[in-house]
This record gives structure tokens, sequence and C-alpha cells, in this order.
């Protein structure tokens, strides 16, 4: 298989309802590359946690933006990034959900990053140029 | 469609709720129209039967807490069954699987709803008597 497989980029404008092709996309890299149910899975999920907070935090203003979601497969792992021109946001300066509480005692919130962080595992955050990058490394095989 | 909900009455009181497809970023909002007649004293009882979910985000489990946490404030009994293997896996990241809200299966939840409910009888029972 050609090296150039091994790189997939989406692009999505700032709209929710484009999360179905996001989800298509990562599902179809999965499986093109024979990456288990679980690694699909969690990269599905941690995806569509970070773009959506994108999609509904990121932008102050109503006119349109794009996303880029960029997934890379190498010998060791998937490494996605996400990247956006909106305005500078850490998701991980978010404190972290209280889970020592019983239901119905707790905050709803927070949840998004934290499945991003316990799913994935290298979580980094940067600002360049105008825009937020985050990367995310998910391992495919015992290290 | 990606989501589709059924909601069937017990005969002995309360209320059965099954989706099916995906609790996400973009069917959050229908799950939550469709619960919300339950919500604030619509029902005294809840069996989520999640059999039909393959997937769950964060934006779904903040409808399924919401449900869960008014159940409870308004002293009805919320019970939840038949997650899949990767639904369990998120209810479990996020600590909300304790033992006397998950069940097997609906027969089982229904068992637990009865005892409860009797148990609300003798009490209002012993609370008439005092």
């Amino acid at each position: 298989m050609p090296a150039t497989d091994r790189v997939r980029e989406v692009t999505l404008p700032n709209d929710t309802a484009a999360l179905p092709c996001l989800a298509d996309t990562v599902t179809e890299f999965c499986a093109a590359h024979h990456l288990d149910a679980r690694c699909s899975h969690d990269l599905n999920l941690a995806l569509e946690e970070a773009v959506s907070n994108v999609m509904l935090y990121a932008y102050t203003d109503h006119a349109p933006h794009t996303i880029l979601v960029r997934l890379t497969l190498d010998d060791t792992a998937v490494r996605v990034a996400i990247e956006d021109d909106g305005v500078a946001f850490n998701p991980l300066d978010a404190p972290a959900p209280d889970l020592d509480v019983p239901i119905e005692q707790r905050q709803i919130g927070g949840l998004g990053i934290f499945f991003v962080q316990e799913l994935m595992d290298e979580v980094t955050y940067a600002r360049r140029d105008g825009k937020n990058i985050l990367q995310l490394v998910k391992k495919t095989q015992a290290a | 469609m990606a989501l589709s909900v059924e909601i069937k009455k017990r005969p002995e009181g309360g209320h059965i709720v099954a989706p099916k497809g995906r609790l996400d970023t973009v069917t959050h909002e229908e799950f939550e129209q469709k619960i919300t007649p339950l919500l604030n004293g619509g029902t005294p009882a809840v069996v989520l039967d999640m059999a039909g979910i393959d997937y769950i985000s964060s934006a779904g489990l903040r409808v399924v807490f919401k449900l869960w946490k008014n159940i409870a404030g308004n002293k009805g009994v919320f019970t939840m069954t038949n997650l899949q293997p990767q639904i369990k896996a998120v209810f479990d990241i996020v600590k909300a699987l304790p033992k006397e809200t998950v069940f097997a299966s609906v027969d089982e939840a229904d068992r637990y709803l009865s005892v409860m409910q009797q148990k609300a009888i003798e009490q209002l029972r012993g609370a008439t008597t005092t």
C-alpha cells in the first residue's frame, strides 16, 4: 500500500451536521489499515469530543469556518491533528470532572475532554499562527 | 435514522425507555425531547434499556445523567440495563455503573423496581399508622 494512504485529511465546516462525515472518515481509515474495533471506537469517540468542542466553543462570530483533521498512521500509532482558527482555547485547561460523587450529585459537564485524555495515549495542545492545534496519539500495539 | 426512541409504560407503574442507534452530539437533543415528559415527577420509575445503543458520547451521557438525576431527585427509581461492551466501557470511564442501578436484563431491573415499589408502599403504610 503506498505511503500516501497512511495519511488522510478531511476539512469540516464548523457545523455539527458534519460530524457523521468525520465518523465515516475515521471508520474507513481504521478499516483500511486493519486497526481493531477498540482502536476505531476510541478514535471515533475522542474525535467527536474534540471536534464538537471546536464547533460549539471555538468561534464567537457567526461566519463559516473550516476545521482540519489529519489522521496519520505510522509503525506504532495513529496520530491525529485537529486544527482550527477559532479563539485561543486550550481544552486541557478545563478542570477534570469529579467522579467520586454519586451521579445524583454530580455537575454535568467537562466530560468531553476527559474522554479524549482517557482514550488517547498522548494529548497535546499548541497555539501557532493564529490556530489551535490539538494532537492526539493512539498507540496501535503493545509497547 | 441515527436514533429512534421507544417508551413503554410498565403495567406496575413507571416506564421502559429503549433508545436505538447512537446517543451523540447529533442525536442528543432528540433523545432529550423524547424523555422530557418523564421528568419532574412524570414517572416514578425508569428502566433505560440500552440494548439498541451501539455508540454513546458525552453529549448522550449528559442526557442519560439528566434523566437519572431528575428521577432520583423526585424520589423515583432509575435503572439501566443491556449495556453493550463498548457502552459499558464508556460508563466505566466516568465511574457510572453503581450496582444498585445497572442490571443484566430488563427482567432483573423489573424485579428490583417491584422490590423498591413494595418498600415504598410499606413505608407509606408505616407512616400512616404512627
